[in-house]
């Protein structure tokens, strides 16, 4: 007969086990537009990024020779797959980078910067 | 014979990242710890006057009576300040997203409200035992 500290050892394990997926629920972010690394001729007319899992973008900044790239929408606090925006102005040629933070469904605070250049 | 590598090389990456790292990702880690350094001392406080309850000089020597209220209330204060901290990093690190209600509300509604709930619950509860029994020696011991 199995004895009572196996059974609880067990049920816990299990339990463990069952429990393990919601943490595996981070969202990752799939990609970028224009993509990480990448030369573009000419001014983007847009940006994006997206993600596995819905996420809720608290930052999104853009950065480049000349400062800050006021964008157009900003992100708002819904959760969403994929966040798409366009530069107010032309970008002008040079380095670009692109900030974002967001908070995953499961409450994980996530981070990432890509860059393009702009020819 | 070829000069071998500086001693702790090895750890030049991990020094790199530590630069680069912005001063409100700092803020947020040395409240984190601070945090659990205090919750540890409180709880851990608890549990050895339950274990060694009995013996009042044991007590009196580790100071529980003051240390354990004293780690608890600053606990419970750096909890509190890791909720604008969050905000003000999802925000992009800045002072007027550390106290912007909608991102307050953001962090509050996710796991880190969930977080704040449940450690501040607890350690008030801390409090309230030791407000009620005075001191620590009125908790029941395990062996008796």
């Amino acid at each position: 007969m199995p004895c009572l500290k196996c059974i609880v050892r067990v049920a816990l394990a299990l339990y463990l086990l069952l429990a393990t997926p919601q943490l595996l629920a981070h969202a990752q972010p799939e990609g970028s537009l224009p993509a990480h690394g990448s030369t573009v001729s000419g001014s983007p007319d847009r940006i994006a990024v997206w993600f596995d899992h819905p996420m809720r973008l608290t930052l999104f900044e853009v950065s480049g020779p000349r400062g800050v790239v006021p964008l157009n929408p900003s992100p708002g606090r819904d959760a969403l797959t994929r966040f798409e925006t366009s530069p107010t102005t032309p970008l002008a040629p040079g380095r670009y980078t692109v900030r974002w933070r967001g908070l995953a469904a499961d409450g994980h605070v996530m981070v990432d910067e890509i860059y393009f250049i702009v020819r | 014979m070829m000069p071998g590598p500086p001693p702790l090389q090895f750890l030049q990456p991990l020094l790199d990242l530590l630069a680069q790292t912005d001063p409100w990702t700092w803020l947020r880690v040395l409240a984190a710890a601070a945090f659990y350094a205090s919750a540890l001392v409180a709880v851990g406080g608890v549990w050895f006057a339950w274990v060694f309850g009995g013996n009042p000089a044991l007590d009196r020597a580790a100071g529980l009576r003051a240390l354990v209220p004293m780690a608890a209330g600053l606990a419970l204060a750096l909890l509190l300040l890791q909720w604008p901290l969050q905000a003000g990093f999802l925000g992009g690190g800045t002072w007027a997203a550390a106290f912007d209600p909608s991102l307050l509300a953001l962090v509050f509604d996710g796991a880190a409200g969930q977080r704040i709930l449940l450690a501040g619950s607890g350690l008030l509860l801390l409090f309230g035992a030791w407000i009620e029994s005075d001191r620590w020696r009125g908790l029941p011991k395990f062996r008796s």
